[in-house]
């Protein structure tokens, strides 16, 4: 298959699940340009890993995959790659637009992104998965651990998170 | 507000972020996947180059070392130089290669733990290099010299001038590490000097190794 024809397919595939790149991105980065470079970065790896995609599979979970491993080694600063600076405007990807909806979004979201770049960056992954909806199984698949792991993770981070909501409240009501 | 509200919103802010967000694939395909496809032909350039330059030293050295069995003077000191020159064209063809098959599509321990492991060796062996360079100014002296202008070091210096130079190679080791320490966190300095900074001083490798634990334990518990 040629290579055009390859990436048209990649291309096309992306577009339909683009959400999991802006929302990797803002979850492990919160500086913008830091977010464009792992958006970038992310792209390349999928193009670079697309010859390993199995049909069979979901490309939904592999993309998953790949950019939570970006991500991770990326927040990691460890491959940080010499490359062309390309500016935000001609990613392809609107950003600008998905940080309105971020803004519009309401407290709640922000608030929860808040609480996911506060996690370390491995059950960073696991609770994006999990609002995402993807079962304990799913999961486990995706990231490479047991489902058992999954599930002890994921119900000490909402236990943490429960916690926490919980005094914010009453610290509001206090107020 | 549960955990459970919270997944709610998620999934409402989620569906409008697929339908709203908009990806350019033709601007996408134009900019980020050529110039970054680009970008990584000239990265393995650069190695290449780099590794080749590496090669070319070893076997310059190696005619040298060819040409000078009988003078041990000579010899040592260039078969010092030419280890280190191997080892290090070894590590860092070692290393592009892992990096270059490194599959990001691996679990994610899996794949983590061997860009941590690579992070170890690469830091360990910047230490080391940093480390061992200042005792190697004397033997690239000598054989330098010997090499390129027909010199002789020992008759050209005297030898207490060499020793003070190998002391002086010994001495700037603590030195350099006891400023790395000391000003690491201090400067406002590039990336590049921050790493070079830490690695001398070992922090990078402690928080490194401490990530290879932190793999382990989310793989096993």
């Amino acid at each position: 298959m040629s290579l055009h024809t390859n990436q048209d397919r990649l291309l096309a595939l992306i577009e339909n699940h683009k959400g999991i790149l802006y929302k990797v991105a803002n979850a492990y980065c919160r500086d913008p340009d830091d977010r464009n470079d792992l958006i970038q970065e992310i792209i390349l790896q999928l193009w670079l890993s697309f010859k390993r995609f199995d049909e069979r599979n979901k490309f939904s979970t592999w993309m998953y995959r790949v950019a939570l491993n970006v991500a991770i080694s990326f927040y990691r600063s460890e491959r940080r790659r010499v490359r062309d600076a390309v500016p935000i405007e001609e990613q392809g990807l609107e950003i600008a637009v998905a940080d309105r909806m971020l803004e519009d979004a309401g407290d709640d979201i922000r608030t929860l992104y808040q609480m996911i770049g506060r996690l370390d960056e491995l059950n960073r992954a696991l609770i994006l998965l999990t609002l995402d909806g993807y079962s304990h199984d799913e999961i486990a698949a995706i990231v490479g651990i047991t489902s058992t792991n999954v599930a002890t993770r994921i119900n000490r981070i909402k236990q943490k998170w429960q916690r926490e909501l919980a005094s914010s409240s009453a610290r509001e009501e206090q107020s | 507000m549960n955990f459970e509200a919270l997944q709610t919103q998620w999934a409402n802010y989620d569906q409008k972020l697929e339908a709203n967000l908009r990806l350019n694939q033709k601007l996408l395909r134009d900019s980020v996947l050529s110039k970054t496809n680009s970008a990584l032909q000239r990265l393995t350039r650069s190695i290449v180059v780099e590794l080749f330059v590496g090669l070319a030293t070893a076997i310059v050295l190696g005619l040298f070392i060819g040409a000078h069995l009988g003078e041990p003077l000579f010899l040592l000191p260039a078969i010092l130089l030419h280890v280190f020159v191997i080892f290090q064209v070894a590590f860092d063809g070692y290393q592009w290669n892992t990096l270059r098959n490194l599959d990001f599509s691996a679990p994610i321990p899996e794949a983590q733990k061997k860009l941590a492991r690579l992070r170890v060796q690469r830091i360990q062996v910047a230490k080391w290099t940093l480390w061992v360079a200042p005792l190697l100014w004397v033997p690239l002296l000598i054989v330098s010299f010997k090499g390129l202008f027909g010199l002789d070091v020992y008759a050209t210096f005297s030898t207490p001038w060499l020793i003070a130079n190998v002391l002086f190679g010994v001495a700037v080791i603590p030195l350099m590490i006891g400023l790395s320490r000391r000003y690491a966190d201090r400067m406002n300095r590039s990336p590049r000097v921050q790493r070079l900074m830490d690695d001398i001083a070992g922090r990078d490798l402690t928080e490194a190794k401490a990530f290879v634990d932190e793999l382990s334990n989310f793989d096993k518990e």
